[in-house]
C-alpha cells in the first residue's frame, strides 16, 4: 500500500524534522521541566536539613514538653534545648520582649523560640519566634507541635495510656457510589481529564504542523517538482505518516521518561505535583486504558492530520491560515469545552452519543474509558465509525490537496471548494 | 521501451483540449515530439506553454484528447524517466545539497546509495563538491540554481523537460544549461523546453512549437519553420550592371548602392537569380540567402492574435 516513493518522502519528513535543533529541545525540555518540578523542592529541602537548627522552647507547664518534641524532631536533625528566661513568658509578645533584653536568650543562638504557655491544656495557644528563616522545616516543627500538645491534652483528660499519635491519626472516608455503570473512583476523573488535554494539544501541535508543512512546500514552490515525480495521494500520505512518527517518536520518549520517574517511586511527587492530593505510588495504572488511549490517539490523529493536509492545500499565505485552520479546529476545540460534564455523567445519552461521533471520539471515548468502565459495542463503534471517518476524509482531504496544491491565491470558497472536491 | 520504435515521436498529444473556467488554456493541442531532438515551444507569456507541460507529465489532467510519453500512458514508472524543471523552482532550504539532490533522485526510482554517488559526480562536476554538506540555504542563487539543474538531470532521464530553463539565470549558468541540454542531446536524450526568448531556442532547437493563445500556431523543425513563412530574401553585394534584377521572380528589389537586399516570389529558386546574375556579366562579391529570423515570424504570429 506504501510504495517506494512514499516511504522517501515519510522518511525525508521524519528525518527533516527530529534532526531539527527545535525538535530535541521541546521533546526534552517537557520531561527535564517535569522532573526538576518533582525533584527540586525535595531536593532543596534535603540541603537545608544538612544545617542542624536550634530550637530553644520554654514549658511553662513543666512537663517535659522539650523532650518529647525533641524526640519527634531529632530526625529532621532539628535540636531542641530547653529555655529559662529570667523574665515570667507566657506568650508570643512577653516572649518576644524577653529575647531583646536576656542574656541568656543569647548564649542560647538558637533560631526559633518555642513557648507552650501554662494554659496550653485549655485552649491556651502555642508561639513560634523564628530568628532565622526556618523555611520547610517550618512544617515538620508545626506538626510535631500539634502532636505534643494533643498528647499534653489527653494526659490531663486522664488518658495517660493512649499514644496521642495513634489516637489522632487523621482518618479519611472512603466514598464509592453505588453505580451499575462502573464509575470508577476520583483519580479517574483526574486521569482522564489529563488524557484529554494530552490528545487535545497532540492533536492541535501536529495537525498544525501537517497544515504549515504543506503550506510551506507550495510558498517554497517545491510542490511543482514533487508532483511531477509523486502523485498529490503519496504526498499527503508522505506528510502525515512522517508527522505522526514524528509524534510518536516525541509521546515515546516521554512515556519511557515518565515510566522510569514512576519506578524511582516520584509518583508521590507526581500526585503532589498536579495538586489532585493523592498518593500515586502505589496506584497501578490499568493497562486496557493506556491501550486504547493509544489506539484512539492514532486514528484520531490520522482524522485531524487528513484535515489539516487539505486545509494547508488551500492556503498560499500565511495571512490566510487563521481563517482556514479555525473551523478544522473546532471539532477538537469542542470535547475539551464539554469535558467537565463528560467526566461528572459519563454515562448520559446525549454523552454517548458524542462519545461515538467520528470528529468528537478521539478525544471523548479515551475519557469515558478512563472514568468508567464503557461497553465494548461502544467502542467498537466508535472505533469503526471513525475507520470509515478516516477513509472518507483521506478521500475528501485527497481531492482538495490535488486541486490546492498547485492554485494560488485567496482559499477557496465553500461553493469552489465544492467543486474542487467533486472534479479533484 | 518495449512496443516503441525509434521513429515513434517521445511525446504525443492528440487533440489536447484543457480549460480553466470559460478561459482555454490549450485548445485542439496536436504535437509529435521526435526522438533525440531538442525542441523548443515558444509563444508570449499565458499561451499556454505550462499547461501544456504539466500535461504531459500528468500534472494536470486534460478534458479531453489523448496524451502518450514513450508510446504509453504517464504512469509513475514513464514519469522515472523524464527530468522535469519547472519554472518555479523551490528547494527544501534546511536540507544539505547531496541530501537534497539524493531525495530527489530517490522519488525518480534511484536507490538511495547510486543517487548519493550521482550527486557526487554532479557536484564535483559543477565545481560544488566542497557544498554538499552545506545547507540549501547558504548556498548563493547561482549555486543552487546549478544545484537544482543537478537534480533535473540526476537519474539519467530520457526526456527532459525544462520550463523556462533560462530565465533569471546569470549568463555563465545559462551557458552552462545550454552545454548540459546539447551533451544529454548528444547521449541520446530527447528535450523540450518552453521559452519565450527566441534567440536561445534558435541557437539550440531542431525544432520548435509555437502556442499563441491556446491554439499551435506553428511546429516543425527549424529550416520547416521558416520555409513556411513563405519568404525568401536574398543580400547581393555586386559591381555593374544590375540588369539582372528584372527577373521574373523577383518581387522587389532595395538597392543600397553596393548592398541590394532582394525579396524573391513565393517558392522560387534563389539559385535561378544567381546563375542570371553571374551570366550577365556582373562581379559578385556576396550572394547571400537571407532566413526570416525566428524572431520575425514569432512576432507575425504572436502579433496576428
Amino acid at each position: 500500500m506504501i510504495g517506494r516513493r512514499t516511504w522517501t518522502l515519510i522518511r525525508r519528513e521524519y528525518l527533516q524534522r527530529v534532526r531539527n535543533k527545535w525538535f530535541l529541545f521541546a521533546t526534552f525540555s517537557v520531561p527535564i521541566l517535569m522532573l526538576a518540578a518533582t525533584l527540586l523542592p525535595g531536593f532543596l529541602a534535603g540541603r537545608s536539613q544538612a544545617r542542624p537548627v536550634v530550637l530553644a522552647v520554654v514549658d511553662r507547664t513543666h512537663s517535659g514538653l522539650e523532650m518529647r518534641l525533641s524526640d519527634l524532631l531529632v530526625p529532621d536533625s532539628i535540636n531542641v534545648r530547653f529555655f529559662q528566661p529570667d523574665a515570667p513568658v507566657d506568650d508570643l509578645q512577653s516572649l518576644r520582649a524577653a529575647l531583646g533584653i536576656d542574656e541568656t536568650a543569647i548564649s542560647l543562638r538558637a533560631d526559633a523560640y518555642l513557648v507552650f504557655p501554662e494554659d496550653i491544656g485549655s485552649g491556651g495557644e502555642p508561639g513560634l519566634v523564628e530568628v532565622r528563616d526556618l523555611g520547610g522545616r517550618i512544617r515538620r516543627i508545626r506538626a510535631a507541635t500539634e502532636d505534643v500538645v494533643h498528647w499534653y491534652r489527653l494526659r490531663q483528660a486522664g488518658l495517660e495510656s493512649v499514644d496521642a499519635s495513634d489516637a489522632l491519626a487523621p482518618v479519611t472516608l472512603r466514598v464509592q457510589a453505588f453505580d451499575p455503570a462502573g464509575t470508577r473512583g476520583e483519580i479517574f476523573q483526574v486521569i482522564g481529564f489529563v488524557f484529554a488535554m494530552m490528545l487535545y494539544v497532540m492533536f492541535i501541535v501536529y495537525g498544525q504542523m501537517v497544515a504549515r508543512g504543506v503550506l510551506e512546500e507550495k510558498t517554497s514552490d517545491i510542490v511543482e517538482i514533487l508532483v511531477s515525480s509523486v502523485r498529490p495521494r503519496e504526498m499527503m500520505l508522505g506528510k502525515i505518516v512522517g508527522i505522526g512518527a514524528v509524534g510518536l517518536t516525541q509521546v515515546g520518549i516521554w512515556a519511557v521518561v515518565g515510566g522510569t520517574l514512576s519506578r524511582f517511586g516520584l509518583g508521590g511527587e507526581l500526585g503532589d505535583l498536579i495538586g489532585i492530593g493523592m498518593d500515586l505510588a502505589g496506584f497501578a495504572f490499568p493497562w486496557s486504558i493506556l491501550l486504547f488511549g493509544f489506539l484512539y490517539f492514532v486514528l484520531g490523529y490520522l482524522m485531524f492530520s487528513a484535515m489539516f493536509a487539505g486545509a494547508g492545500a488551500m492556503l498560499t499565505s500565511e495571512q490566510d491560515i487563521q481563517q482556514v485552520l479555525v473551523p478544522v479546529m473546532m471539532p477538537i476545540i469542542v470535547p475539551i469545552i464539554i469535558m467537565p460534564a463528560v467526566v461528572d455523567t459519563p454515562d448520559v445519552m446525549w454523552v454517548q452519543i458524542l462519545s461515538m461521533i467520528p470528529v468528537f471520539s478521539p478525544i471523548l471515548m479515551p475519557v469515558r474509558i478512563s472514568v468508567m468502565s464503557v461497553p465494548l459495542w461502544q467502542n467498537l463503534a466508535a472505533i469503526g465509525l471513525l475507520v470509515l471517518a478516516i477513509w472518507a476524509m483521506a478521500w475528501v482531504a485527497g481531492r482538495i490537496y490535488r486541486v490546492g496544491i498547485l492554485m494560488k491565491g485567496k482559499p477557496p470558497t465553500l461553493p469552489q471548494l465544492a467543486r474542487w472536491i467533486r472534479h479533484g | 521501451m518495449t512496443g516503441l520504435e525509434q521513429t515513434d515521436p517521445v511525446v504525443r498529444m492528440e487533440g489536447v483540449n484543457k480549460a480553466f473556467g470559460a478561459n482555454y488554456a490549450v485548445r485542439e493541442l496536436d504535437f509529435e515530439l521526435p526522438r533525440g531532438t531538442v525542441c523548443g515551444l515558444l509563444g508570449p507569456n499565458g499561451a499556454g506553454k505550462t499547461t501544456a507541460i504539466r500535461m504531459i507529465l500528468d500534472i494536470l489532467g486534460p478534458d479531453s484528447g489523448r496524451i502518450s510519453v514513450f508510446g504509453e500512458n504517464v504512469t509513475p514508472e514513464v514519469r522515472d524517466r523524464i527530468g522535469y524543471l519547472p519554472e518555479e523552482r523551490g528547494m527544501y532550504q534546511k536540507m544539505r545539497v547531496a541530501e537534497h539532490l539524493a531525495f530527489f533522485g530517490e522519488i525518480k526510482g534511484m536507490r538511495h546509495g547510486d543517487a548519493m554517488r550521482e550527486a557526487g559526480k554532479w557536484l564535483e562536476r559543477l565545481g560544488l563538491a566542497e557544498r554538499a554538506d552545506d545547507r540549501v540555504e547558504s548556498l548563493s542563487k547561482g549555486m543552487q540554481q546549478k544545484v537544482q539543474f543537478i537534480a533535473t538531470v540526476l537519474h539519467g532521464p530520457e526526456l527532459l523537460i525544462l520550463d523556462e530553463p533560462f530565465s533569471g539565470l546569470d549568463p555563465i549558468n545559462a551557458d552552462l544549461m545550454r552545454e548540459i541540454v546539447v551533451e544529454r542531446k548528444s547521449e541520446g536524450a530527447t528535450v523540450l523546453f518552453s521559452t519565450h526568448m527566441i534567440d536561445d531556442a534558435e541557437r539550440i532547437c531542431d525544432r520548435v512549437c509555437m502556442i499563441s493563445g491556446a491554439r499551435k500556431v506553428l511546429d516543425g523543425t527549424l529550416a520547416e519553420v521558416k520555409g513556411l513563412s513563405g519568404r525568401q530574401d536574398v543580400v547581393i553585394e555586386c559591381e555593374g550592371s544590375r540588369t539582372f534584377l528584372r527577373h521574373e521572380i523577383v518581387e522587389s528589389a532595395t538597392d543600397h548602392g553596393r548592398r541590394i537586399e532582394v525579396r524573391l516570389r513565393d517558392g522560387a529558386d534563389p539559385q535561378d537569380l544567381l546563375r542570371a546574375a553571374v551570366e550577365s556579366g556582373t562581379r559578385i562579391d556576396r550572394f547571400e540567402i537571407a532566413d526570416p529570423s525566428l524572431r520575425e515570424i514569432f512576432l507575425e504570429h504572436a502579433g496576428a492574435r
